[in-house]
């Protein structure tokens, strides 16, 4: 009997270390599909791709399929949880079965969309489906990490654990950052469909939507970890690392631009210090006013295209980007900054209320 | 003490920032020299006599011997017909995007202004275009044309390149003008009855 319930107790602690595993795999995946996908948006720029049959697409629905196995494995390893544990993560693994039906579902949507309408928009949709899927399984399972590890995250040390919940934070930023390009950007404008946002609204969009995630996944980055100086930062940086990756290094003539564009490192860090310095609640909120003023550095050089449409007017050719951007920057930022600036602070405000719920504190 | 250190790197780091950002850098951006992409472009005719119900080749090499740019069209023009249909196939074609085939009335672009200024076709054409395009590449389009009357038979060909900032991104650069207003050189083939 005594070997039997070790054989249980070691079972369920097997499931447990399988269920963490899975959570961040699922993460793990999306990143892959938004890293794809931020791909095949560089790719319809530069090559009009005429297949549905791309590399980029090749990358996205490797993404899914990492994601559905993990999906799996999730759930079967959350039935045979603690019943304690099993009703804290009850939410998440049912949302992202959610997320993941919703995924796989828009991936036969999709080739049907493009077999019978040619090649569709950035916002069409089955990819309003696929970023939807995304988002769901993202924000579930970087809550199922940190619900999971959350013991460990707030000690004094670093553990792996820290470092593990970075995966599901740049999942949430990568995939919430899709949904607002899909709303912003001026490329749904098809031969079928005129799905392109109306130009005010992207710019105005943009300008809040952008500075309030940002701060807002920093924030939440610093805060999950006890405000432990570090983690923010890398999440920060790798943003730019996988954006400069997929946006800027495909496109020859953006090259140039690279050192400019991980200057972007200095506010992040920034940001992280005064989060890891400061106590008071307040002096964190004002801080999100850093990144929220930078987001027109981070989101380079996708961002010209929405900006262009009211304030320049041209034709943004791939070769072009980088000059329009700059032409651009003078006229811009001055209207944007303080605007960015208060959706920054509300991004850091909103993510300091979240954190209790998403911790399960 | 600490606290007040802080602050002041905290406010170097950021007005270091911004003023790269704002002030230092973007100018080395703006005053680069603009891109001057040039095409140029080969015929090879296959013959300048036949008969009719006997076909000819036309080979187009098309170059960009100028910077790199987005997008390189060679335009290969048929005046005398009203529809391309089985008297023009593609033998030859190794540009990386597939051949667009404008026809008789389609909207198209004019005056090297990438489609902000339309024209309708006044006749069909061949559109073969790659994108992006560097310094030195070299494609292809060969035809195999036959025609369906008696007559001269004339091909009109040119060759743009986007953006078009200057007169160096199109070829020909003078001679005859076409519906479009654009410059193209003009070849024919005499058909005659057998």
């Amino acid at each position: 009997m005594a070997i039997l319930e070790k054989t249980i107790s070691f079972t369920r602690k097997q499931h447990s270390w399988l269920f963490f595993v899975s959570s961040i795999l699922v993460s793990f995946g999306v990143l892959i599909v938004t890293i794809g996908g931020s791909w095949d948006v560089t790719n319809h720029l530069l090559n009009r791709p005429e297949t549905f049959f791309s590399p980029p697409h090749a990358i996205l629905y490797i993404g899914v399929a990492i994601t559905l196995a993990s999906t799996m494995i999730k759930f079967f390893s959350w039935k045979n949880l603690q019943d304690k544990t099993k009703s804290q993560h009850a939410k998440q693994v049912k949302l992202t079965i959610l997320g993941i039906a919703i995924l796989v579902g828009a991936g036969p949507f999709d080739f049907f969309w493009h077999y019978n309408f040619g090649l569709d928009g950035l916002l069409s949709p089955p990819h309003l489906f696929l970023i939807s899927g995304m988002i769901l399984c993202s924000t579930a399972s970087m809550t199922s990490i940190v619900r999971y590890s959350n013991k460990k995250l707030i000690s004094n040390f670093y553990t792996p654990f820290h470092f593990l919940v970075i995966v599901g934070l740049l999942a949430v930023l990568l995939s919430t950052s899709g949904l607002f390009y899909s709303f912003s950007l001026p490329f749904s404008d098809t031969e079928h469909f005129e799905f392109n946002p109306d130009q005010i609204f992207a710019v105005a969009f943009t300008t809040i939507a952008f500075p309030f995630l940002f701060s807002s996944i920093l924030y939440l980055s610093s805060s999950f970890v006890n405000r432990k100086f570090g983690i923010a930062s890398i999440v920060g940086t790798l943003f730019l690392i996988i954006n400069a990756s997929t946006s800027i290094a495909q496109n020859s003539f953006l090259i140039p631009t690279t050192g400019f564009y991980f200057l972007g490192v200095i506010p992040i860090v920034i940001f992280d210090v005064m989060l890891s310095n400061f106590s008071k609640r307040k002096l964190q909120y004002v801080s999100g006013v850093i990144p929220g003023m930078c987001f027109y550095f981070f989101y380079f050089p996708l961002i010209t295209h929405t900006y262009n449409e009211v304030f320049s007017h041209q034709i943004v050719w791939p070769s072009m980007t980088a000059l329009i951007y700059f032409e651009m920057l003078e006229s811009v930022f001055p209207i944007i900054a303080i605007p960015a600036a208060l959706a920054g602070i509300l991004g850091t405000i909103f993510a300091s209320k979240s954190t209790q719920k998403l911790r399960l504190i | 003490m600490r606290k007040l250190f802080l602050y002041c790197v905290i406010s170097v780091s950021l007005i270091a920032y911004f003023s790269l950002t704002l002030f230092v850098l973007p100018p080395n951006f703006l005053e680069k020299p603009k891109l001057v992409p040039q095409p140029t472009f080969d015929v090879t005719l296959e013959k300048l006599k036949i008969n009719l119900g006997e076909s000819f080749e036309i080979k187009v090499t098309s170059n960009n011997i100028g910077d790199s740019a987005d997008i390189q069209i060679a335009s290969i023009q048929f005046p005398n017909l009203t529809e391309i249909n089985e008297t023009v196939k593609i033998t030859e074609y190794d540009f990386t995007q597939s051949p667009h085939y404008v026809l008789v009335g389609d909207p198209v672009g004019s005056e090297y202004t990438a489609g902000q200024k339309l024209v309708a076709a006044k006749y069909p054409s061949i559109e073969a275009y790659s994108r992006p395009i560097n310094t030195g590449d070299q494609y292809h389009i060969g035809l195999q044309v036959m025609p369906d009357s008696v007559g001269t038979f004339i091909i009109h060909v040119k060759s743009v390149i986007l953006p078009h900032y200057t007169d160096s991104a199109h070829y020909p650069q003078s001679g005859n003008l076409d519906y479009q207003g654009e410059y193209v050189e003009a070849y024919s083939v005499e058909v005659s009855n057998p």
